[in-house]
């Protein structure tokens, strides 16, 4: 049980990622986790569940809340559902409470009006988009088998003309990774990005069998991390960063790096479906044995306490034997659990890649020294 | 993980942010290694998730959480 924290100690606040409306969306990207799923009901955490939540969560934990709400596509669920949950965060704040709200969307519903109510009440957008027109419509088709970019942009720019900046996750395919001096141009020249994320697609089980093919190789991933490096650093903009690149750099210097793929706080998130269920993260979400329990018939403290829970917060926070000989362990510290083979205590499939970037990005960082030394 | 002779040269590197005269690759690596600084040393502490000082560092938008 070594480092395991029982929620009944004082505990740093825990992050929920809250899918509103469950697998509903107005689009079926083709790697989509849900896409074998049923997307077209319409699915929406009822009242008296949002507000059992939101008592319970707020009750549990002080200091600074964040809430992530995402889907599906969580802007399906309505203006009135996300003032309300306003209405009820600003009903049972505590003192020495602050709450910041993160929405990730697909943008192609944003208009003025949801632009207006993010600007107005302070949320943070993050938008999915996969780099120019060619990449992104590739696989990011609404149900009519049509590409979304076009209506994304006008999102994107619709956000803008309030006064919001997205962030941005962009999904990386097997087919993608032949795109790739493309889409880094579209991100930071054309579109005038400073900084985006990118998730690589792995589908671990093989249960999108649209996708088959499509996951990613350590071979692939590596080479693409590669180029961007080398773009970052030829485009030489101070303010330009890649959430990927950051992560790496943070290792190689001995920082804690941003992202939880990176820095081991899997155990800090937990998943909320609509109808209640508790996973911990939107990507291990209907995982039947990652079941933490339900908030529909069980308390939040009950479920965060809970067997499974404990017992996954442990194997998150046990590392593969073949880290131990690694030099970037605790830069690592063996990546996603939900690309960790045969499992959450599993060796994380991409560890070729981490090793390999972080080599070729200390490289890099040495040139830089050198370079220095030469100019002084 | 990174040489200490190495160190000595991130550690200040605010003074190649805008120097247009350094070879290419120096400010996007300038850049970096100041948003960099503003990091803790806590790699090593794998159960913590990041303060609210630690979102603000990475974009808004961001909470740690890849998916979002």
């Amino acid at each position: 049980m070594a480092g395991l924290v029982s929620l009944t100690l004082p505990l740093e606040v825990m992050i929920p990622i809250i899918k509103v409306v469950g697998d509903f969306c107005n689009l079926r990207c083709r790697y989509c986790f849900y896409n074998t799923r049923d997307q077209l009901t319409r699915t929406v955490m009822s009242d008296e569940l949002l507000e059992k939540f939101l008592v319970e969560y707020m009750e549990l934990f002080s200091g600074h809340l964040s809430f992530i709400w995402h889907g599906g596509e969580p802007l399906l669920a309505g203006l009135p559902f996300f003032r309300r949950v306003l209405e009820l965060q600003r009903k049972y704040l505590k003192e020495g409470q602050t709450i910041k709200n993160v929405i990730q969307t697909n943008a192609t519903l944003v208009d003025d009006k949801w632009a207006e109510f993010f600007k107005i009440n302070d949320f943070k957008v993050g938008v999915s988009l996969d780099g120019d027109k060619e990449s992104h419509d590739h696989f990011r088709l609404n149900h009519g088998n049509s590409g979304s970019f076009d209506h994304v942009v006008r999102g994107i720019e619709i956000l803008r003309k309030h006064g919001i900046e997205p962030g941005m996750i962009q999904t990386l395919t097997h087919d993608n990774t032949a795109h790739v001096r493309e889409d880094f141009n579209f991100f930071v020249n054309i579109l005038g990005m400073k900084q985006w994320g990118v998730n690589d697609f792995f589908d671990t089980n093989a249960v999108n069998q649209a996708m088959l093919g499509q996951s990613i190789t350590n071979e692939e991933l590596t080479s693409f991390l590669k180029t961007y490096i080398d773009m970052w650093i030829a485009q030489d903009d101070g303010a330009v960063q890649v959430r990927e690149i950051e992560n790496f750099m943070a290792g190689i210097l001995g920082k804690r790096a941003p992202s939880c793929i990176f820095n081991g706080t899997c155990s800090g998130y937990f998943c909320l479906g609509h109808d209640g269920k508790v996973y911990p993260c939107d990507r291990l979400f209907n995982r039947a044995e990652l079941l933490f329990g339900d908030l529909s018939s069980q308390p939040l403290s009950e479920i965060l306490n809970g067997s499974v829970r404990l017992k996954y917060a442990e194997d998150v926070s046990t590392l593969h034997p073949d880290c131990a000989s690694c030099e970037w362990q605790r830069a690592c510290h063996n990546g996603c659990t939900a690309n960790r083979v045969g499992g959450v205590s599993g060796k994380y499939y991409f560890c070729e890649t981490r090793k390999a970037t972080f080599g070729y990005l200390k490289d890099k960082l040495n040139e830089y020294k050198q370079q220095e030394k030469g100019g002084d | 993980m990174l040489n200490n002779s190495v160190k000595e040269v991130v550690e200040q590197p605010e003074h190649n942010l805008h120097n247009t005269s350094r070879p290419i690759g120096s400010r996007a690596i300038a850049g970096a290694l100041v948003r960099m600084s503003t990091i803790s040393n806590c790699s090593h502490e794998p159960q913590r998730i990041p303060s609210p000082i630690g979102w603000q560092e990475w974009r808004d938008w961001n909470n740690g959480h890849a998916d979002s």
